[in-house]
Formats: structure tokens, sequence, C-alpha cells
């Protein structure tokens, strides 16, 4: 169970949205998670259910996972594990990992703009052999915090995507986690109906009566059939264990992705709607460190180009635009069996104001969360 | 130190108050606090114009465009001497100001702004941050929309008073609660077309009268054509020097009330003027024709 306080938000106010009635408030208690999971096991075959009760957007339940499995051999660490249904999406290193055991609140923004949710539907086979790890995989496509389609398939294709990595023993307990991991599938963007002809009314002068200038005929258009368009991605994760005597275990973690028209969660790519290429590129670069057995702390940084071509046209001039997203942040946390205690300050940099030459610039979102967290 | 670091890169950036408070509106513009920026060397605004004289108080509908500098970026406008502005991304140039960029966008005033003249700037800034000199468009802020008339004078408040508007015309007619219309009959004996009177300016009604209170009084006289008996008749303004005067019959209990006159010849503004009425002024005055303190003078061609 996680429950989120978000004890100052930088872009809080005590207003509602004028037009959506939605509140502009940020600043409050949520119940960001509470887990229910059940898991199964009989000899190769294994099933787990996973669903999830929070109050983000107001009261609500969904499914995170739900999958059935088979693996071999049935005991130790498997050489072949076959796995369908509702899934941790299997691409890098940190978008397969459960929320519960990641030690920051939210995961770096390019993960969370390629992977929405970061669970999809579809069949995943994956395995070790000595130090090599690998895994293939089927999706939808459609991650179930996707922005357009809410998790439902609207192409017949699947995404196919592998990782291909290593895990190495090192001394003094270390270890050394690394892989690449690809994607490649197909997006939709959706057509439009045909329309008829229509009389349209633009009130020029505002006097609130019609007048024979102020109509315009608007043609009828035929309708535009739907797009499927390519997207693909490319991951890098890499991560280094140690452990420090008087301390405990510490990490360092670099995960990065290089993509095309993949963004689902934060600017949404439609190459069609654009047309041209949606090119993205992010990572992050985190550090954790335990200190004694009942307390950690930890920075990452990470950063995400949502659109490496934007551009935009300012008066007369077209000018290059950078749609950058970039969190630096601090966690400390204490910990006490299975409950954890975590004070995470996220220094938030996005595109989303404008200065005083027009030019996107950071609209302040800085934020400082408290997240209680009891596993049972 | 870190800690320290961290808090001053959080003052970077705009800020994310979506402006609600501001007293000026612009749906879809990055609002910017602070007083409105003096000018540093940037691009000049050709020209700034609005579709009407009068923005309506609580309706985001009044569109203002301008016509900048080829080097505009974009363009700053807020209320002069009030504090918060927006920022608007230059558009492409008008068909008729080809290589010139525009600016273009729909403003509002929130509900608790106070009637009156008011002044909208507007500064281009170029891709360096320099700001242009503002320019000034004079526009006011109305309640309501100000009624059609050729010649419309509007008197406006927002109190419990009764007061009356008189507006004497240039050959002495006078429209007052007492006689609503400027229009003088003629002497005895002299022919006249008997849908005359009609040409006059005509004063509306009568706000807040016997202190029996209307939901936003105001009062105007009012020129334009009326239907007579023999069709339309054209309002009669005479040329020269028009006189406004606000009397206060009775404050009706409120320790005074601040009121706005304003003037509009076929939409346009032509004049406007603010000012507070009290105790004394209900005293000293008659309260008949030539009654009240003189609000403004206008001339008419």
């Amino acid at each position: 169970m996680q429950a989120d306080a978000v004890v100052w938000s930088q872009h809080s106010y005590d207003e509602v949205d004028p037009g959506t009635g939605d509140p502009l408030n940020e600043t409050g208690l949520v119940l960001r998670r509470g887990f229910l999971r059940a898991e199964a096991h009989r000899d190769a075959f294994d099933a787990e259910l996973e669903l999830d009760g929070n109050t983000v957007k107001g009261p609500a339940a969904r499914i995170v996972t739900a999958h059935v499995g088979w693996g071999y051999p049935d005991r130790g660490e498997k050489l072949v594990k076959v796995d369908a249904g509702l899934l941790l999406i299997p691409f890098g290193a940190q978008v397969p990992t459960n929320a519960r055991y990641r030690a920051f609140v939210e995961q770096p923004t390019f993960l969370r703009a390629l992977f929405p949710g970061d669970a999809d539907a579809g069949a995943n086979a994956s395995g070790s052999y000595g130090l090599v790890r690998w895994s293939v995989a089927a999706m939808n496509g459609t991650p179930v915090a996707d922005a357009q389609w809410k998790g439902r398939d609207p192409v017949s294709s699947y995404d196919l995507m592998g990782r291909v990595g290593t895990d190495i023993p090192l001394p003094h307990r270390g270890r050394f986690v690394g892989g690449i991991s690809a994607v490649t599938g197909t997006g939709l963007h959706a057509g439009t109906p045909p329309t008829k002809d229509q009389i349209q009314w633009i009130d020029e002068n505002q006097d609130g009566i019609v007048q024979t200038t102020e109509l315009q005929v608007i043609p009828g258009r035929p309708g535009q059939p739907s797009q499927t368009f390519h997207r693909d991605a490319l991951d890098l994760d890499v991560a280094a264990h140690w452990c420090l005597l008087g301390l405990g275990h510490g990490v360092v973690q670099f995960e990065g992705a290089i993509a095309k028209n993949l963004d689902r969660g934060v600017v949404y790519a439609d190459p069609i709607a654009r047309s041209r290429d949606v090119r993205e590129l992010g990572f992050s670069l985190g550090v954790v460190q335990d200190f004694g057995p009942y307390a950690l702390a930890g920075v990452r940084y990470d950063r995400y180009d949502a659109d490496r071509d934007a551009s935009e046209t300012q008066g007369v001039t077209t000018v290059y635009v950078h749609e950058v997203f970039e969190t630096f942040a601090i966690m400390a946390a204490a910990r006490f069996t299975t409950a954890r205690l975590i004070v995470e300050y996220d220094h938030n940099t996005n595109p989303f104001g404008r200065d005083d030459t027009g030019m996107p610039t950071t609209q302040r979102a800085d934020r400082v969360t408290i997240r209680g967290q009891v596993e049972f | 130190m870190r800690w320290l670091l961290v808090v001053l890169a959080a003052c970077n950036g705009v800020t994310g108050d979506p402006g609600y408070g501001s007293e000026l509106a612009i749906p879809g513009a990055q609002f910017r606090p602070g007083p409105f920026p003096s000018p540093t060397g940037g691009p000049a605004t050709q020209s700034f114009v609005s579709t009407h004289a009068a923005v309506v108080i609580g309706d985001v509908h009044e569109r203002v465009h301008a016509v900048l500098d080829p080097a505009a970026h974009a363009a700053i406008i807020g209320l002069a001497g009030v504090d918060g502005a927006w920022i608007v991304v230059a558009g492409p140039p008008d068909i008729d100001t080809p290589g010139q960029p525009s600016a273009t966008a729909i403003i509002g005033l929130d509900p608790a702004t106070e009637p009156g003249p008011f002044t909208l700037l507007l500064a281009a800034t170029d891709g360096d941050g320099r700001i242009g000199a503002a320019a000034a468009l004079p526009l006011v802020a109305d309640a309501e929309p100000p009624p059609d008339g050729d010649l419309v004078v509007g008197l406006v408040w927002d109190s419990r008073a009764d007061l009356d508007l008189h507006v004497v015309d240039p050959v002495g007619g006078e429209a007052y609660s007492g006689d609503p219309n400027t229009w003088k009959a003629p002497p005895p004996g002299t022919p006249t077309d008997p849908n005359e009177f009609l040409g006059g300016g005509w004063l509306d009604h009568d706000g807040n009268a016997a202190c029996h209170r209307d939901g936003a009084p105001s009062e105007h006289v009012i020129w334009t054509t009326r239907t007579g008996s023999n069709g339309p008749v054209a309002p009669i303004i005479p040329a020269g020097t028009y006189t406004v005067r606000v009397d206060t019959r009775s404050l009706c209990g409120d320790a005074g009330a601040a009121w706005y006159v304003e003037v509009y010849a076929h939409g346009a503004l032509v004049a406007a003027a603010r000012g507070v009425s009290t105790g004394e002024d209900v005293i000293t005055g008659t309260h008949r024709a030539g009654a009240g303190v003189t609000a403004l003078t206008f001339t008419q061609p």
C-alpha cells in the first residue's frame, strides 16, 4: 500500500480550471497505489494477478498485471520463462520493475512518455544462461495509460521487443548489470469522417447580429482514412551495484533511449499529423545508497527531449524550440522491515511556459512528495 | 548548500500561475506577473486596434490585433498601471501587411473590474528578449455593452444611490429624468413636424429611481433613428459642445457612489470620465434642469 502526500507543489492553486472545472490544487494527500497481489505456483506453472485501487484522479480500481506463465526448470534460475497476459513491459531495466521496488516515487519522464502505465498485454519469453539475460516479447503496443487509445489496440500487428543483457557478479558482493533493448511496432493515426457543406457564422464585429459578410461556406470534405506509421526505439541500461562496509548496498544506474514516433504519454507522437517523424531522446542517471539497515538516500537526473526537430513560426521567423523535460530528484527514505517512508524533492524543468521572447520555457512545477509504503 | 542551490534553482522559469486572479485575462497566453516591462530597444508596434471601444466586464470576448515590426517574435499585453501581463506568440503577417508579424488575442476583464476607461498596452519583443515601446489602446470597461445609437451618453455606477444623468446639447436642450428629451418645442404658432421630437436625445430610463435599486444601475441619453407615424426619423445631433452632468439625488444610505460617464459616437468612444458622489452633492443639488456636477464636455461636428 502506498499513500502519497504532495506537501508542496509549485504549480498548485486554490482555484479551478474554468474550462473543465477540475481543481488546480496539487498539494494534498492521495492514495497513490493500493496493491492487492495474488500469486500461485505449481510445478512449472505460475499465475499472478495484481489489482490497484487509488485516488489519483478520483476513486479508481484497475488491473496492474494479470498473467500466467510457464518456466523451465521448475526451480531455480529459469532457462526459459514464458508469460502471457497483462505484463509489465519487458523493455529496459526500469519499466519491468514493479513500483514497490523502485527507489524513487516516479519513473523518469522519458519512460512515462514511451511506456505510459508500464504495462501492456502480450506474451513474453525470457531466460538466463550463465551471465546472459534475454527476453523477447510481442505486445499490443498500447500501454494501459496510452493517452489516445487507453490500452485498446487499434492495429492488428504487434509490437516486437527484446532485450539482451548480462548480470556479472563482482568482488565484494558487487554486480554489474547491463543490457540493450529494442522495440519495433506500428501506431495508428486516426482518420476523420466525411463532412457535409456547412455555413459558419463568425461574428466579426461582435454585435450579435448576423450580417451576410460574416457568413462563410465551409465545403464538405471526404473522409480521411486512418493511417498506420512505424515506430521504434533502442535502449541501453547499465547498473553497477556495490556493498560498502558499514553503509550497505549502493547502486548507480543509467538508462537511455532513442526512439521514433513512440511517445504515447507526454507529447503524443503522431507523424502523420506532423507530416514528419517525431524523434525522441531521453535518459536518466541515478545513485542510491543505503545508510545502514534503516535508511537510504539517492539522487537522480533525467532528461527527455520529446521532439528533437521541433520548430514553430514566431511572426515571420521559424525557430527551433526544445520540448525538453528535465527532473532533478533528491530522495531520502527510512525503512523498517517492509515499511518505507520516502521524502522526495523534484526540481522540474518543462517546456510549458513562454518567456518574453515567446520561446517555450520552464513553467514552475517543483514539488515535495512524501510516500508511506507498507507491504504485508 | 545543495538544498540552497535547489531552492534557488526553483526560482527559474516562468510562473505556473494561470493568471485567473489577474484583472486582464487572455486565454492560451502565458501569464507574466509584475509590472508592465519598460522598453529596451526592441521592435516597434505599427498598429494596435480592437474590434470595439468598450470591453464588457466578465466576458472574454474582445479581439485585439496588432501589426508588429519584422523582428518581433512575441508580444506582451497588459493593462497600464496594473501588475500582470500576458505573453502572446507572434503570428503570421496579415495579407495587407506582408513581412510584418501580427499578434492577435481575445481579451477579457475580471468580473471584479471597476467600470470605466482603461488603457491596454502592447509591446513587441524580439528573439533576443529586447522589448519595444508599448503601444497604447484606450478602452472602456463596461458593465453592459453600450446601447446602439448615433450618439450615446452613458452614466454607470454601482451602489444604491439615485443618480441622474443630465445631458445638455449645444442649443440648450437638456435631457434628464425630469425631462427625458433634449428636443425643445418651438414657440407656439411655429409650423413643425409632429415627429420631430423623436430626433432628440432620449433618456432611456431612470436608474435606481427613488432608491429602488436596479441590478446594475445606469442611464443613457441616446440619439438614434426612431420610428414615427410617418416612418423613420433620423436623429438631430446639433453641432457644438455638449455638457454632461451627474446629479446626486440621494445616496440611499450609501456613503458615496463611484460613477463613470462615457460618450460613444457611432460606436467609437469619444470621451469618458470618472467621479465620486458624496453627501455634499445631495445637499447642494437642486435636482432640476441645470443640476449636478459637470462630468465632461465634448464637441460634435
